[in-house]
């Protein structure tokens, strides 16, 4: 058996991926995270002093700690398996990296394991959010100095 | 139910499409001349859909809410606005501010009506607000 014989019969074989209905929960569960955080920046905006620009701040850290604790009880992980990359792409997604890999290595004690094993995932969520936002702050830089849009 | 969705979704729709904006004015001195002046120059713009503005005491503070297909040029609009007030009320300090906290609290403001010393603190503590970066 070749290597195309083997996919082909791999392909006959496997189940076929919903890849509709994933997209669907995905847009969902995204979407409901993202309403929540709304809500939760409009009450940072409306009984605290915070501004627009500056309650994204607060917003994103309640939504982190919540995750946090969803993570340590166990119900993030029924999130993800629902909603899939929905779950996963928002700012809780981060919060859940950080503690499942903080759970995971705790038996390993806790300078060598929890402390160097929680960024492992999560070490690469900010290694390339400081280059992404490096390259679009450049790409504003550009654009706003061309003069087509204001910061 | 399926009626009272489409119903609901209709009703959504229209009031969405509204196409006026929402202006709300309180001058301490109850000047109509001042308030219909402002209250033109904010109708004018096509592209805001809330606007509130608040006289006192040579002080002119406004804020305004643009349309969802707007907000990319949101701060475009703002200062557009701002200059535009600021031309036709050349002997008020003017302030004019984009953010939707500064909405909430001057039409809290129109709401309440305070009296002149509460609503210079009030106008006050909004300025400071807006300063603020993080």
């Amino acid at each position: 058996m070749d290597a195309n014989t083997y996919q082909q019969t791999v392909d006959q074989l496997a189940p076929k991926r919903p890849v509709l209905r994933n997209c669907f929960t995905a847009f969902l569960t995204g979407g409901i995270i993202c309403a929540i955080g709304q809500l939760i920046s409009f009450v940072y905006m409306y009984f605290f002093p915070f501004t627009e620009r500056t309650a994204s701040n607060p917003t994103v850290a309640t939504m982190i700690f919540i995750a946090m604790i969803l993570t340590g009880t166990g119900y993030y992980k029924k999130i993800g398996q629902f909603g899939g990359a929905g779950s996963a792409v928002p700012v809780t997604g981060f919060g859940n990296a950080v503690i499942s890999a903080a759970i995971e290595h705790k038996s390993e004690g806790f300078i060598l394991g929890v402390g160097a094993n929680m960024f492992k995932l999560a070490g690469a969520v900010i290694v390339y959010g400081v280059f992404s936002a490096f390259i679009v702050t450049l790409i504003k830089t550009i654009l706003v100095n061309i003069g087509g849009i204001s910061w | 139910m399926k009626n009272l969705l489409m119903l609901s979704i209709i009703l959504l729709l229209i009031s969405g499409c509204s196409d006026s904006a929402k202006i709300s004015i309180y001058h301490v001195d109850d000047d109509q001349e001042e308030i219909e002046a402002l209250e033109n120059v904010l109708q004018d713009n096509q592209k805001l859909s809330e606007a509130a503005g608040v006289f006192f005491d040579h002080q002119l503070a406004v804020s305004l809410q643009v349309k969802p297909m707007s907000k990319f040029n949101k701060e475009k609009i703002k200062k557009s606005v701002e200059k535009e007030v600021q031309a036709k009320f050349p002997n008020h300090d003017v302030f004019v501010s984009s953010d939707l906290k500064i909405t909430w609290e001057l039409m809290k403001i129109i709401e309440e009506r305070p009296i002149e010393k509460e609503l210079e603190e009030d106008l006050a503590k909004l300025q400071s607000l807006a300063k603020e970066e993080t």
